[in-house]
C-alpha cells in the first residue's frame, strides 16, 4: 500500500475537508463500508455532518486509533481522557454528537456520548433544564399519570 | 398518603423546571438553537440514553412529555438494587416496582437485569417468577444476588435452557437443582457466588452445558455446598478465578470424600486461586496458562501443578513452604512479572534459587505482609536476572529488622 492510499479525505456537510490516517476513518463502520465499496473514490462526502463535529469525531477516533494499534497508553487513561472529551461540551454539541456516532457508526463513541447526557440528568429535574422537553400534558393529564402509576414515583 | 407524597414530588418537579425555564432563556440567546434537541433525536437514540440511566430515573420519564410517555417500557435494561434498604416502607415499594416495571415492560429483547435484595427481603416474596419473567423476554445479562434470611431458593426450570443469555450471575441465597435438559449455548460468562448446589452432579451438569463459556469467578460458599470434588472441565474455558475461605477444618471425617478441586481445562490462559480452605488440588489438564495468582494457604499443589504454570509470563504466588520446595530453577523460564507473598520463613534463599533461571524478568514484587522474622544469609552468587535486566523491583511492607531501626 503507498503513502497515499493510507490516507482517506473526509468532506463535511459544509464541505470543510479532513484528511485523516485510514485506520482513524476506519473505526466508523459506514466508512467502513464506504471504503468497501469501490465506487467511492479517496474523498467521502457526510451529509449528515458539520466540520465542528466532525473535527471533534477526528480527534476521538485519533485517540482511540493510537491506543488500540500500539497500546502505549494504559485502558485508565484513556478512560480520562474520554470523560474530558465530553466533561465540557454543551447539550448542542452532544447531541449533534450523539447523531454523528450514530450516523457514522462508532459503537464506543455512541455509548460514550449517551453517557454522558446521562450523567447530566440524574434526576427528573434535571431532565426538564438539561434536555429543555417541554412538558406537554396537561395539569389533568398529568395528575392522572401519576396517580395510575404510584409505584413508579413511591419513594 | 401515598398519593400525597406523589404529588410532592410532582410539584417539587413543576417548580423546579419553572426557575430553570428562566436560566434557559439566558442559554437559549448564547446558543443559536436552544430548543428541545432531545426530540430531535429518534427513539432509538433515546433508548440508547436512557440505557445509562438508573431504572428508578428511567420508569420516572413517563411523566416528562407525550413523547416520553411510553419510551421507559421498552429500554431494555432494568435493575433493581435494595442491599442495605432500611425501612419497611421501602422494602414494599421495591416488591411493586419490581412487580408493576415488569408486567408493564416491552421491550422485545431484554439486554439486562439486574435484581439486588438484601437481608430484609421478605421471605413470602416470590423472587424467581421475575427471573422466569427475564428468560420469557430473551434476557441476555441476568444477575441475581439475593440475600434474604430464609433458606437458599431454586431457580425456574426455564432459566436452564435459555438460549439468549449470555452472563449469568447467581449470588448467595441460591440453590442450584440443575435438571439433565440444561442447554446454555450462548453463555460466555459465569459467577457463582456463594451459592449452594443440590448435589455435585448439579455443578458438573450446569457447567458441561455451556460449550462456549470463557469465564468463570466461583466464590464458594463458607458452609457446605454439597460439593466434595469441585471439578471443572470445560474445554472453552479461558478465565478462572476461585475463591474459598471456608475455614481450615483438621480432617476428614472417616469415610468422607476429600474435598478436592479438579481443573480440565486445556484453553485456560488465566488462573487465580485464593484458597484458605485445605482442598487439595488435582490437574488434569492446562497447558498455556499465560497469567496467575496462585494464593493456596495449607495444601500443597502437587508438581504438576507448577508444571503447568511454567510457561506463565506474569505470576503471584503466595510462597508457602509446600511450594518452594517444589519450585525448580527451570520452572518459571518465561516470567517478566513476579510478585510473591511470604507465607514461611526461609523465603529469602529459595527465591534466589528459584530465581536463577529467568532470562527475561522484568518487574519482582515481594509483599511481606505476614511480617514473618527473615532468615538471611548473603548468597554465593546473585541471579543473573537480578543484576543485569531487572527494570522494577518493589518491597511492600517492608518492616525490617531489630537492628535496622
Amino acid at each position: 500500500m503507498s503513502k497515499s492510499e493510507k490516507k482517506i479525505v473526509l468532506k463535511s456537510l459544509d464541505n470543510e475537508a479532513f484528511e485523516v490516517e485510514k485506520a482513524v476513518a476506519l473505526q466508523s463502520q459506514t466508512i467502513w463500508v464506504m471504503c468497501e465499496d469501490k465506487c467511492v473514490g479517496n474523498e467521502i462526502p457526510l451529509e449528515n455532518v458539520t466540520g465542528q463535529i466532525l473535527a471533534k469525531v477526528i480527534d476521538y477516533c485519533k485517540k482511540h486509533a493510537v491506543v488500540d494499534g500500539d497500546g502505549d497508553e494504559s485502558s485508565e487513561e484513556l478512560k480520562n481522557w474520554d470523560t474530558e472529551f465530553t466533561k465540557n461540551m454543551d447539550q448542542s454539541t452532544l447531541f449533534n454528537m450523539i447523531l454523528a456516532a450514530n450516523y457514522l457508526n462508532i459503537k464506543s463513541l455512541l455509548n460514550l456520548t449517551c453517557q454522558a447526557v446521562a450523567d447530566k440528568t440524574k434526576t427528573i429535574d434535571e431532565f426538564h433544564t438539561f434536555l429543555n422537553i417541554e412538558n406537554n400534558f396537561t395539569p389533568e393529564e398529568e395528575a392522572q399519570i401519576c396517580q395510575e402509576n404510584l409505584w413508579a414515583f413511591d419513594d | 398518603m401515598k398519593k400525597n407524597k406523589c404529588i410532592f414530588t410532582f410539584s417539587k418537579m413543576l417548580s423546579a423546571t419553572s426557575n430553570a425555564h428562566e436560566v434557559e432563556i439566558s442559554q437559549k440567546v448564547q446558543e443559536t438553537f436552544g430548543e428541545d434537541r432531545i426530540s430531535l433525536l429518534p427513539d432509538d437514540l433515546l433508548v440508547h440514553i436512557l440505557m445509562f440511566v438508573p431504572t428508578k430515573d428511567v420508569v420516572a420519564t413517563m411523566i416528562l412529555s407525550k413523547r416520553w410517555r411510553t419510551i421507559w417500557t421498552v429500554v431494555p435494561r432494568l435493575e433493581f438494587e435494595d442491599i442495605w434498604g432500611s425501612t419497611n416502607g421501602k422494602h414494599e415499594s421495591i416488591w411493586w416496582f419490581l412487580d408493576k416495571s415488569l408486567q408493564l415492560h416491552k421491550a422485545p429483547l431484554l439486554e439486562s437485569l439486574c435484581i439486588r435484595l438484601g437481608q430484609k427481603c421478605p421471605t413470602d416474596v416470590d423472587v424467581t417468577k421475575w427471573v422466569a419473567s427475564a428468560v420469557d423476554r430473551y434476557v441476555r445479562k441476568l444477575r441475581f444476588d439475593l440475600r434474604w434470611s430464609a433458606k437458599p431458593t431454586s431457580m425456574p426450570n426455564s432459566l436452564y435452557t435459555c438460549k439468549t443469555l449470555n452472563e449469568l450471575k447467581l449470588s448467595n441465597k441460591i440453590l442450584l437443582d440443575v435438571p439433565p435438559s440444561v442447554c446454555l449455548p450462548s453463555v460466555t460468562k459465569l459467577y457463582l457466588c456463594d451459592v449452594v448446589y443440590k448435589d455435585e452432579v448439579s455443578f458438573v451438569r450446569l457447567l458441561s452445558s455451556c460449550p462456549i463459556l470463557r469465564d468463570l469467578l466461583v466464590i464458594r460458599c463458607k458452609e457446605d455446598d454439597n460439593v466434595k470434588v469441585y471439578r471443572v472441565k470445560v474445554p472453552s474455558l479461558e478465565e478462572f478465578s476461585y475463591t474459598n475461605d471456608r475455614p481450615l477444618s483438621h480432617g476428614n471425617d472417616v469415610g468422607e470424600i476429600a474435598r478436592s478441586v479438579v481443573l480440565d481445562c486445556p484453553a485456560l490462559r488465566q488462573l487465580y486461586i485464593y484458597d484458605s480452605s485445605g482442598d487439595s488440588y488435582c490437574i488434569e489438564n492446562m497447558p498455556c496458562i499465560v497469567r496467575a495468582g496462585i494464593d493456596i494457604f495449607f495444601a500443597y499443589p502437587d508438581k504438576k501443578f507448577l508444571r503447568y504454570l511454567s510457561a506463565a509470563t506474569s505470576l503471584s504466588l503466595t510462597l508457602t513452604h509446600g511450594l518452594v520446595v517444589m519450585c525448580r530453577p527451570d520452572n518459571f523460564s518465561q516470567l517478566v512479572d513476579l510478585m510473591i507473598s511470604p507465607f514461611y520463613s526461609d523465603w529469602l534463599e529459595q527465591l534466589m534459587l528459584m530465581l536463577k533461571n529467568n532470562p527475561k524478568l522484568k518487574s519482582l514484587t515481594i509483599d511481606d505482609d505476614h511480617n514473618i522474622p527473615l532468615l538471611w544469609n548473603k548468597p554465593d552468587h546473585v541471579p543473573e536476572c537480578l543484576a543485569s535486566h531487572l527494570e522494577c523491583f518493589k518491597w511492600l511492607s517492608y518492616k525490617g529488622k531489630d537492628e535496622e531501626k
